[in-house]
């Protein structure tokens, strides 16, 4: 069975917390909670310590040299060995460390607390350290309590953390995988949210006159809009087997709309159908004013609507549009993070639609897209929706009559 | 993003914001709202002349923030949008739900 120092060890081969994990521990908040630490404990230098393949990484850190240092896993056996925490008052009169000052972490020290915080999963996910070049006035015997209780306090955020990556992986996987749901037709989209999770969503889900899609973006970023994108991916799911796609955001309305109202949130979207035999798309755009066609041959343009979003207006109606997508055309359906690739202006959806004229596959054209949002200053949520009908297939000659 | 209140009249309240109007900034207008909202000023109007940038969590500040002042009896009206900040208005068609001023001062006056 593997010791705890052991699967310490392992994560610097591998990634025991995610690195967006370990950033929450550089928020204000985290360092407000690290210079508390400092006054109370006296100490000169602090840090949260994470394990990998370049060393320790110190977050919250402060009196340390580097962010990040070489850290001897002697101290680690150590710790474990005093079941999580380690309370040195002067190294200089503690055999285990030769009696000596000791660097730690890029940092000549004598005294020394240390302990191991767990994720959420029980599992040890970094260190919290305290150290001083000086031994005095020593932690003494009290401080050991709240030094521990402190270690709990950090420990809290590292699992409220975990969950967030739960979070994640949650709205991850309601991310359709389908790349043709519908004979005759391509589909591709991404989502790329400013923070862990947002509040973008997309979908599509075959219906029985062909196929459903929606990109609807939840105001705000986070946790609580995610939840609620949730909410509308699934409102407009159960919607499948109604023909007109008013009807699937009428009934959105009636399950979210109070709770709109009381929230101050409120939902942009677009949700259409596409009906397989004649390229025939019907649409409510409700507020959301980012879809845009492009065609095979000639100007893209973009689809204005004149509906305000879904949670403003409790007497709010919602109109259904109607294109036809030619064979060859591209329908995109974006968020408003586009806008961030050109500087917020509506240039942005010239730049996607010149992008999805040159791509041979609507796959290749949302990873072009993606390319571009990711080297892009963003501050918002990125989502892209690509419907592509097939361009019409060159009859062999055997087949002409 | 900077936020300066001042008032128009006893119950009007103008808030002059400027810099980028987005989710860090979304709480400071909750607050200022609220508190003019709680002062007894529900009429608020948003000067967004020097609003360098607005984006969906900006507007929605706005949203919220015209909630706040009709749940409280008041009106929320907007004046001297910047391109981009109308641009997101218009995007939204929420152009059609808020009204816009060209003088802050005046965004109240007969109405």
């Amino acid at each position: 069975m593997a010791t705890p120092a052991a699967i310490i060890r392992a994560a610097r081969g591998g990634t025991a917390v995610p690195r967006e994990v370990e950033e929450r521990f550089d928020t204000p908040e985290a360092v407000a909670l690290a210079e508390g630490a400092r006054s109370w404990f006296g100490v000169h230098a602090g840090a949260t310590i994470f394990l990998g393949p370049d060393g320790a990484r110190l977050r919250s850190r402060f009196g340390f040299p580097d962010a990040v240092a070489p850290l001897d896993d002697r101290y680690l056996d150590l710790l474990f060995d005093e079941d999580g925490v380690l309370i040195v008052d002067d190294t200089t009169s503690d055999a285990r460390f030769g009696r000596a000052a000791v660097d730690f972490a890029g940092l000549t020290v004598r005294r020394l607390a240390l302990a191991v915080l767990r994720g959420a999963d029980g599992e040890p996910a970094a260190i919290y350290c305290l150290a001083d070049p000086d031994p005095s006035p020593g932690f003494g015997a009290h401080y050991r309590q709240e030094f521990a209780a402190l270690a709990r306090k950090i420990e809290e955020t590292l699992a409220a953390d975990t969950e967030l990556d739960r979070a994640v992986e949650v709205q991850r996987s309601l991310l359709p995988t389908d790349d043709a749901p519908l004979p005759g037709y391509r589909i591709a989209g991404f989502c790329l949210p400013a923070r862990e999770v947002g509040g973008d969503v997309f979908d599509w889900y075959p219906t029985p006159e062909g196929l459903a899609f929606t990109v609807a973006d939840v105001m705000g970023k986070g946790l609580g809009p995610a939840i609620v994108a949730a909410a509308v991916r699934a409102v407009l799911r159960s919607a499948v087997r109604k023909r007109k796609p008013a009807t699937a955001v009428r009934r959105l309305v009636d399950a979210l709309g109070s709770d709109f109202a009381a929230s101050g949130e409120f939902v942009t979207l677009v949700h259409g159908r596409v009906r397989a035999d004649d390229g025939r798309v019907r649409y409510i755009d409700a507020g959301h004013g980012l879809a845009v066609v492009v065609p095979a041959a000639g100007e893209h343009r973009r689809l204005a609507g004149e509906d305000v979003p879904i949670g403003i207006d409790p007497e709010a109606r919602w109109a259904e549009r109607e294109l036809v997508l030619a064979p060859g055309d591209t329908l995109l359906v974006c968020s408003d993070g586009v806008l961030d690739l050109a500087d917020g202006s509506l240039a942005a959806l010239d730049t996607i639609a010149d992008v999805a004229r040159r791509a041979a596959t609507v796959e290749e054209l949302v990873d072009e897209v993606r390319e571009l949002a990711q080297r892009a200053a963003r501050s918002d949520d990125v989502t892209v929706v690509a419907i592509r009908r097939d361009p019409t297939p060159v009859r062999r000659p055997e087949e002409a009559t | 993003m900077n936020i300066t209140v001042s008032e128009a009249s006893a119950d009007v309240a103008i808030m002059t914001l400027s810099g980028r109007l987005n989710a860090t900034s979304a709480d400071q207008i909750g607050a200022a709202v609220r508190s003019a909202t709680d002062t007894g000023r529900p009429r608020i109007v948003l000067d967004l002349a020097a609003v360098v940038f607005m984006d969906s969590s900006g507007l929605g500040a706005v949203v919220r923030a015209l909630k706040t002042a009709r749940g409280a009896g008041g009106d929320l009206r907007v004046a001297r949008p910047s391109p981009q900040a109308r641009l997101v208005f218009e995007l939204t068609n929420m152009d059609r739900v808020l009204d816009f001023f060209d003088d802050p001062l005046t965004a109240f006056e007969g109405g």
